[in-house]
Formats: C-alpha cells, sequence, structure tokens
C-alpha cells in the first residue's frame, strides 16, 4: 500500500511538472539602444548606442545641427545596465566658444550609470569632463547627459 | 510611478544645473541658459533660487514621489505662463528668445499634465 501510494504521488509529482507553464527563457544581452538625451542644459541629442563586446559598446550621437559626438563605453559589470566607464570626444559648433563659429573639438571622460526600465527601456545618467582643445578660451568643461530609450536585442 | 521619478530625476538636474549657474555665475548663465537673450542681470539670481528650490524639492520627490508632486504643478503653471507671455510673443515679434530652455519649456508642458498624479493631489 505504501509502495502503491509512493508512486502514486512521485507520479502527481511528474505529472504536475509536465503541466507546469514553461520558464521565460532571460533575454539575450541587447544590440544596441537608442536614446533621446539631454545634454545639459538645453540640448537634445538622438543616441545611438551599439554592443561592440560582452562589457563594451560604441556610441554615437548628434543634434544633426551642431553637436554631434562619439564615445565608448565599458560597463563595469553587465552589459547595458549598471555603472560604466566612458572617453569621447564631441564636436561642438558653438558661438560660445569660438567667436568665428568654427568647430570646437572637446574630449572627455568620465562614469554614468543606466538603469532597465523593465525589459525593454533604459534610462542613463552620465557626466565627464573635458577640454575644449581649440576654443577661444581653453578651459575645461563639464559634460551632463541624461538619456531615455529602448533596446533592441 | 517610474515615470513622475523620471521626470523629477530630469528636474534634479536640469532645474539644479541652471539654478546653480544662475545663482552663483549670472554670466555663465546668461550665455548657457539664456544663450545671450538676455544680459547677466542680479535678477538672474533670484530666478536661479527658485530653480535650485525646485531641484531640491525634485530630489525629494525622488523618494516620495505622490507628495511632492505640486513641485510639478508649479512648474506646469510657471513655464505655460512664460512661453504664453514672454516666449511666444517675443518669437512672433523677432526678438532673441533663448530656443533651447524655450523648446524644454514646451516640451515639460507637454508632458507634465500626463504624469501629475491630479487625483491624488486633489484628494489629499
Amino acid at each position: 500500500m505504501k509502495t502503491a501510494l509512493l508512486v502514486l504521488l512521485s507520479g502527481a509529482s511528474l505529472a504536475g511538472r509536465a503541466q507546469s507553464p514553461p520558464v521565460a527563457a532571460p533575454l539575450p544581452p541587447p544590440r544596441f539602444n537608442v536614446r533621446l538625451s539631454l545634454l545639459l542644459p538645453f540640448t537634445p541629442l538622438l543616441t545611438v548606442e551599439v554592443r561592440a563586446g560582452d562589457l563594451l559598446t560604441l556610441q554615437g550621437e548628434t543634434n544633426f545641427r551642431r553637436v554631434h559626438g562619439l564615445n565608448v563605453r565599458y560597463y563595469l559589470r553587465q552589459s547595458m545596465r549598471g555603472g560604466f566607464v566612458f572617453v569621447g570626444s564631441a564636436l561642438v559648433r558653438d558661438v560660445l566658444l569660438r567667436a568665428d563659429n568654427r568647430t570646437t573639438v572637446l574630449p572627455y571622460a568620465g562614469y554614468g550609470y543606466a538603469w532597465p526600465l523593465g525589459p525593454h527601456w533604459t534610462a542613463d545618467a552620465r557626466a565627464g569632463l573635458g577640454p575644449a582643445l581649440n576654443a577661444d578660451e581653453p578651459r575645461v568643461y563639464p559634460v551632463v547627459k541624461i538619456g531615455v530609450g529602448r533596446k533592441f536585442q | 510611478m517610474l515615470l513622475l521619478r523620471i521626470v523629477y530625476a530630469a528636474n534634479v538636474l536640469v532645474a539644479g544645473w541652471i539654478g546653480l549657474s544662475s545663482l552663483f555665475s549670472p554670466p555663465t548663465a546668461a550665455r548657457t541658459v539664456f544663450e545671450g537673450a538676455y544680459p547677466p542681470t542680479e535678477t538672474m539670481r533670484l530666478v536661479g533660487c527658485l530653480w535650485l528650490a525646485i531641484a531640491v524639492l525634485s530630489a525629494a520627490g525622488l523618494v516620495w514621489p505622490r507628495p511632492f508632486a505640486a513641485v510639478l504643478v508649479l512648474q506646469l503653471v510657471y513655464k505655460g505662463t512664460w512661453l504664453l507671455v514672454v516666449g511666444w510673443p517675443a518669437v512672433r515679434a523677432g526678438q532673441p528668445v533663448p530656443a533651447g530652455m524655450a523648446w524644454f519649456f514646451l516640451a515639460w508642458v507637454l508632458v507634465l499634465p500626463f504624469i501629475i498624479p491630479w487625483r491624488q493631489l486633489v484628494g489629499q
């Protein structure tokens, strides 16, 4: 009787396992994301970030007029989420930097953080410093950006 | 709640940035925030105090989103008023306007009505 009960219980357990809904496979790391960013104080940018390695991404951004940038990010723990360090360079055309309104080269480096917003969305904030190499006043400028966008697997 | 927190975080950074520069360095604010449309004056420091207050209250909003949502109503009213009374007439008259600030104000005025938890605010 005991044996029969054991067989019955183990069978029921197996049947239950067979009928349980399949566990959703974890999403693969995103291949790229597209974000709407804001360079403080008021310069909107379209940002595209592409995965170039396990923790490495390449990122380009532009406002299609006078600010364009390219940089490399290294995520410290996980791809496209959590803390990251970055280096990059921007081409900026602004009379505040050069009176003749010619393009200024602004290399920079800094730290940022990316937050996942659900499975498909992301937000980030990043702060860096860099010298405006050929500006009228060659000073070091802060570069602070925030952004929200969508990830694509 | 997540959208509210994103708006508060943006407020902390943007209002904090322009508040500090307006309060402590009106010439810098005149160049970067107001894009040369207005000369640097002591009045900018008053505006800097207001923006800094918004940043501080928004930082509290990150922790307690709903109780501090009134700061978003304040933003909706003052930005909307500026756009209607100052920005739009200046654009029509061909006078200088800080374009970046105006576009940011417009975006915020369009987004905030859908983010503000009106029922909780009115019910409290």
